[in-house]
């Protein structure tokens, strides 16, 4: 289902992840966008340009909160302050739920700014559980976990990527930020089929997509997000729409980003995916009892 | 059975390896810490994959740490890496950052104690002239200036009218947080506004030529030699440098290190030319200014009071946003 309990019944339609460059064309064309996505921490400041801009954003478009430093999976204690200023953002953005990764990122205090990939075992199925709900708890607001891209597998996991996945969401009761764009990449570096990670996702529990580009190196591929999508993750997208429904979806474009409208219609590819999706639904409304949730 | 290790562990070990400086080439340091091979210790902890050895998979981690926080350095002192010159900037980048990592979930912090490494360890000033020494330091500063001006906190001002009928002998007063006050030898100001102008042209030659062949980077000229007193400062979310006489720098510090007004006219302005009343006008004329700046506020006993020896430092208006590439 798009809306869902774990993404605050929001059922959104394609967004793009607000960029610096775009800033200006943004508030001076005010383009046709459904939502944007916005990486928190870059406005969990005191003051500034930032947070101004962000101000006239909201004045006129939906926010969606991304975090890249939670650190779910780091073993150490939870940064009190990230979490205050999370908080603080949360209630300033009014976002229907937040995401952040399934990953660690932080030893003894000390920040890689990098998702780092986990050991996938039992042990840390339980630590992250516990870590997702002691931070829901504190926001007061629903969480999606993104599964991230990787380029390292641990002896110690005791699983696949995809049964951790689908261990962790469902023992901390919360939902999936699917990448399907990492989802690619990890098995290029690992050797799986995408298509059997997709099939254990738990669609139900599904509440955001993300896609975005990726390079190729001679051996190994690096998630770059300086690209188009590529086909083979699109092909990843069909299917995962396919299985979850029309999900709210976003691009991320990150690095050698080009103007806005070029970074839109690319998002926008992903409506003919979303159409097929939503028309037997559509078709079904008129006589089916509670219809008429649509966009 | 094996056991297995516990999260924490693994995490420990992964951190050692990525957090280790890079060697030649850019590649992952061939011995542990302890003397034994990297590729042993890492072969034990990570999977090989299909194409790349273990060493090679958890390289990439390694790699990925130095350049972003490398980069994320050459983006906030874009000055110093000028005064410089590349390689003394990356050496001095590598061991600030093994000296002093990141304890901050945002790299907008990342250049937070770079003026305590630079006053605390001497070998980023081996075969530099002591002259040379003091610009590093002071381009540091000002450069970490800009960084608090940019997003730090902006406090409700302070009108001058709302201090009529106060006592300058016990009233006191705080500066914007997210000010500094920076006391220079070199024209600083003058040097970013040239330097940001130069890096857009080339900025912009390089956008309608992408095809072209990169240059070698320009050899820049060093600042101009001029003793000033500078204050980096943001209004409507642009930062200013806005230069100061020396006693309006030094009344400044004085209201920022927590003096009551009346000390800090006094102290400030000591030595300051004229007649009595042309010297009482002069500091009218300075609160004027800096109340229309909004650089007073009430005098709040959280805000730390900044110590008038403080020397370290984004005066550009366009601060670029820091996040981890997924």
């Amino acid at each position: 289902m798009p809306a869902n309990r774990f993404n605050g019944w929001t059922d959104l339609g394609i967004g793009v992840g607000l960029r610096i460059p775009h800033y200006s064309h943004i508030l001076s064309r005010k383009p046709s966008v459904e939502w944007f996505e916005i990486i928190s921490e870059n406005y969990m400041v005191d003051g500034g340009r930032a947070l101004h801009v962000l101000d006239q954003i909201l004045e006129q478009y939906r926010i969606v909160q991304h975090g890249v430093s939670l650190y779910l999976g780091s073993t150490d204690p939870l940064n009190r302050e990230h979490l205050r200023r999370l908080k603080t953002l949360i209630r300033r953005t009014k976002t229907p739920f937040v995401s952040d990764h399934l990953c660690w990122g932080s030893v003894d205090g000390t920040y890689s700014h990098d998702l780092l990939p986990l050991p996938y075992t039992r042990e840390a199925v339980r630590h992250l559980a516990s870590r997702i709900k002691a931070v829901r708890d504190f926001i007061e607001t629903p969480i999606l976990v993104e599964n991230v891209s990787s380029y390292a597998e641990f002896h110690a996991s005791e699983m696949t990527e995809w049964e951790f996945l689908a261990e962790v969401v469902e023992k901390a009761d919360c939902g999936v930020l699917l990448d399907v764009n990492n989802i690619y990449v990890s098995s290029r570096n690992h050797g799986f089929d995408p298509a059997e990670y997709l099939e254990a996702v738990p669609p139900e529990r599904v509440g955001q997509i993300h896609v975005a580009g990726h390079s190729h190196y001679e051996r190994y591929t690096l998630d770059t997000h300086d690209h188009p999508v590529l086909d083979p993750v699109w092909s990843l997208y069909a299917r995962a729409i396919e299985r979850c429904g029309p999900v709210s979806t976003l691009l991320e474009w990150d690095a050698h980003i080009p103007p806005f409208e070029e970074v839109h219609a690319e998002a926008l590819k992903a409506r003919k995916f979303l159409a097929r999706a939503s028309a037997p639904r559509r078709a079904r409304a008129p006589g089916a009892a509670g219809a008429g949730r649509g966009r | 059975m094996a056991t297995i290790p516990r999260l924490a562990e693994i995490q420990a070990e992964f951190a050692t390896a990525i957090f280790r400086p890079l060697g030649a080439a850019d590649r992952m340091a061939s011995r542990w810490p302890d003397g034994r091979p990297t590729a042993q210790v890492v072969g034990d902890l990570i999977k090989p994959g299909p194409l790349l050895p273990s060493f090679e998979r958890l390289e990439i981690y390694n790699r990925q740490y130095w350049f972003r926080l490398w980069d994320c350095l050459l983006d906030d002192y874009p000055g110093l890496l000028a005064v410089l010159g590349r390689r003394r900037f990356m050496e001095l980048a590598t061991q600030y950052l093994v000296r002093f990592p990141s304890r901050s979930f945002t790299l907008r912090n990342l250049g937070r104690s770079l003026a305590t490494h630079l006053a605390s360890d001497r070998r980023w000033r081996e075969g530099l002239a002591p002259g040379r020494v003091r610009l590093v330091r002071e381009m540091a500063a000002f450069e970490w200036a800009q960084v608090e001006a940019f997003d730090g906190a902006i406090r409700s001002p302070i009108e001058l009218g709302a201090l009529r009928g106060k006592d300058p002998a016990t009233l006191r007063l705080s500066l914007q947080p997210s000010m500094s006050l920076l006391s220079l030898h070199w024209a600083l100001d003058d040097f970013a506004i040239a330097l940001k102008q130069d890096l857009q042209q080339e900025q912009a030659s390089q956008a309608s030529e992408p095809e072209a062949q990169p240059t070698r980077p320009r050899r820049r000229r060093l600042p101009r030699a001029e003793r000033l007193f500078l204050a980096v400062h943001r209004v409507d979310n642009s930062l200013f440098y806005k230069r100061l006489s020396a006693p309006a720098f030094r009344t400044l510090r004085e209201l920022q290190a927590g003096a009551t007004l009346a000390a800090a006219v006094e102290r400030g302005s000591a030595g300051l030319r004229g007649t009595a009343l042309e010297r009482a006008q002069a500091v009218q004329s300075w609160f004027a200014t800096w109340s229309q700046l909004g650089w007073l506020c009430r005098h709040s006993t959280n805000q730390a009071p900044r110590q008038p020896a403080r020397t370290p430092s984004r005066g550009n208006p366009v601060r670029g946003a820091k996040r981890p590439r997924k």
